[in-house]
């Protein structure tokens, strides 16, 4: 992203801001709540438009993307949601199949075989949860919820992976258990995966660079071990309130 | 003074800007109606679910419309010794107005208020976000369908709803007014012509789409926060019964001189 400005009436929320995320690597974007961080996702997924500036995803402009561009550009970049937006009126099954109905000439069957190789992925085996593949998003705890969610989003098997909190609300196991999970995948898959969080556990845990939200731009970014050493102290006052 | 003037204008302001994102929304609906996958599952599913599950209401509010409406007449007819014409009096009124308008007003905003709830709530849950992430028109997978549902299921009660208020007029007409449900029978449909029965399917089309259309935009411009869903489908209720009773008006005017 090249010179990004966004806003929301009189919320400004990008100024000239610039990022890059290399093929291959976890970045992590941190910042407050309320900062605007997951509208980066947005901006690279192409939900929102850059009011100036350019968004460019493998060297083409998100900005100027007509619906089947998008479209094509949505089989390579999956996101996965805050909450998780599973689809409230269809099952698990039709959640984690739905890029590939929508993408695909796949059949049923080998539809929810690929669902059931997504769902053993994230730890939600049909050998421990026979029964996951017709439960619907109501009867799943939110960890559950958020491995779907992940699930879903590595069904089509995208080169990149936009996390938005996926932390956020759940228990310390939970959280561990997703922090480990963007990390299996990364390694399993060699995805692409940008993360958007406020929790700093989990930030050093997936990331391979960090960037950090501050003044409508990301006047840090660093590799991990490089990012613990910044001493400014906006940075400071982050990371040592999190973990503190 | 000036303050007033501003707040017509910012007002204005406002109702243009939502009745030309309705428009362009409209025009969108209908742009991607055709484009495959024509999705005849979610067409058929909204069809059937907004049409059944208004099939009580419309039945009740049709079937005392029509009671309330003979009795009314049959009050005023039975003073000039003319309640034999019970029939003819009650017929135009019903067919042509008052059960598309009625229906409209009430199932109608029922259906749109149905809409914007559930296509609010999944704004506020970003499923709909989550649609388009995953390559889906959101518009093609939410708007067609429930618009198309609305505009081929109100015609479709409106004709039933017909039905249950001749019936609610023949029970009131020999029961209360000792005309007999027969004669009354014979009367309401002689007095009717194709173009009735037409401006009241042509209407109850219209205000189907009007409902179906609003509900979906208020569901999508819903602003976060489950307190705005509420907000959202309180102002689907009194736009869709404004916007229905201004199509009434501009529908009557283009039928009544045919």
């Amino acid at each position: 992203m090249r010179g990004v400005s966004k806003s929301f009436g009189a919320n400004v929320v990008y100024q000239g801001m610039d990022i890059d995320v290399y093929r291959g690597e976890t970045l992590t974007i941190l910042g407050g709540s309320g900062t605007g961080k997951s509208v980066a996702l947005k901006l690279m997924i192409g939900l929102l438009r850059a009011e100036e500036g350019s968004v460019h995803v493998n060297g083409e402009e998100v900005s100027e993307m007509g619906a089947e561009s998008l479209r094509k550009l949505r089989q390579d970049l999956s996101m996965v949601f805050q909450g998780g937006a599973l689809f409230d009126s269809m099952s698990v099954l039709e959640n984690v199949g739905y890029a590939l109905t929508e993408h695909t000439q796949m059949s049923d069957a080998e539809i929810r075989d690929r669902a059931e190789e997504c769902l053993e992925m994230v730890g939600l085996g049909l050998s421990e949860n026979p029964d996951i593949l017709e439960k619907f998003p109501a009867n799943l705890s939110g960890g559950m919820r958020k491995r779907v969610a992940l699930a879903r989003s590595i069904a089509i098997k995208p080169a990149v992976i936009l996390y938005d909190e996926p932390t956020t609300g759940l228990d310390p196991p939970n959280c561990d258990r997703i922090s480990m999970m963007i990390r299996h995948l990364q390694e399993q898959l060699s995805v692409t995966s940008v993360v958007v969080t406020h929790d700093i556990d989990t930030a050093f845990h997936v990331s391979d660079r960090m960037a950090m939200l501050h003044d409508h731009r990301f006047p840090w970014v660093a590799r991990t071990e490089d990012f613990r050493q910044i001493q400014d102290e906006v940075v400071r006052d982050f990371i040592v309130r999190r973990t503190r | 003074m000036n303050g007033i003037l501003r707040r017509v204008g910012a007002s204005l302001n406002e109702f243009f800007r939502w009745s030309g994102g309705l428009f362009i929304l409209f025009l969108r609906a209908l742009w991607v109606a055709p484009q495959r996958p024509i999705g005849v599952y979610d067409l058929s599913y909204q069809t059937l679910t907004v049409g059944i599950r208004s099939m009580p209401m419309a039945t009740l509010m049709s079937l005392f419309v029509g009671m309330i409406l003979v009795w009314q007449f049959g009050e005023a007819l039975a003073d000039f010794g003319a309640k034999q014409s019970l029939g003819y009096a009650s017929s135009l009124a019903l067919v042509r107005e008052l059960i598309p308008a009625l229906l409209a007003v009430t199932v109608g905003s029922k259906m749109a208020t149905g809409m914007t709830a559930e296509l609010g709530s999944m704004k506020v849950t970003e499923q709909i976000d989550a649609i388009a992430s995953l390559g889906a028109d959101p518009v093609k997978k939410l708007v067609w369908p429930r618009f198309f549902a609305a505009t081929l299921a109100m015609p479709l009660l409106v004709a039933w709803g017909n039905i249950m208020a001749l019936l609610g007029g023949m029970f009131i007409s020999d029961a209360v007014f000792d005309v007999p449900a027969g004669y009354f029978y014979e009367t309401y449909i002689d007095e009717l012509i194709p173009i009735h029965y037409i401006s009241g399917i042509v209407k109850a089309t219209v205000f189907g789409g009007i409902a179906g259309i609003i509900g979906c935009y208020q569901g999508f411009m819903t602003k976060f926060g489950t307190e705005a869903v509420g907000l959202a489908t309180t102002e689907t209720v009194v736009s869709v019964s404004i916007a229905v009773v201004i199509a009434d008006f501009a529908l009557t005017t283009l039928f009544l001189p045919i």
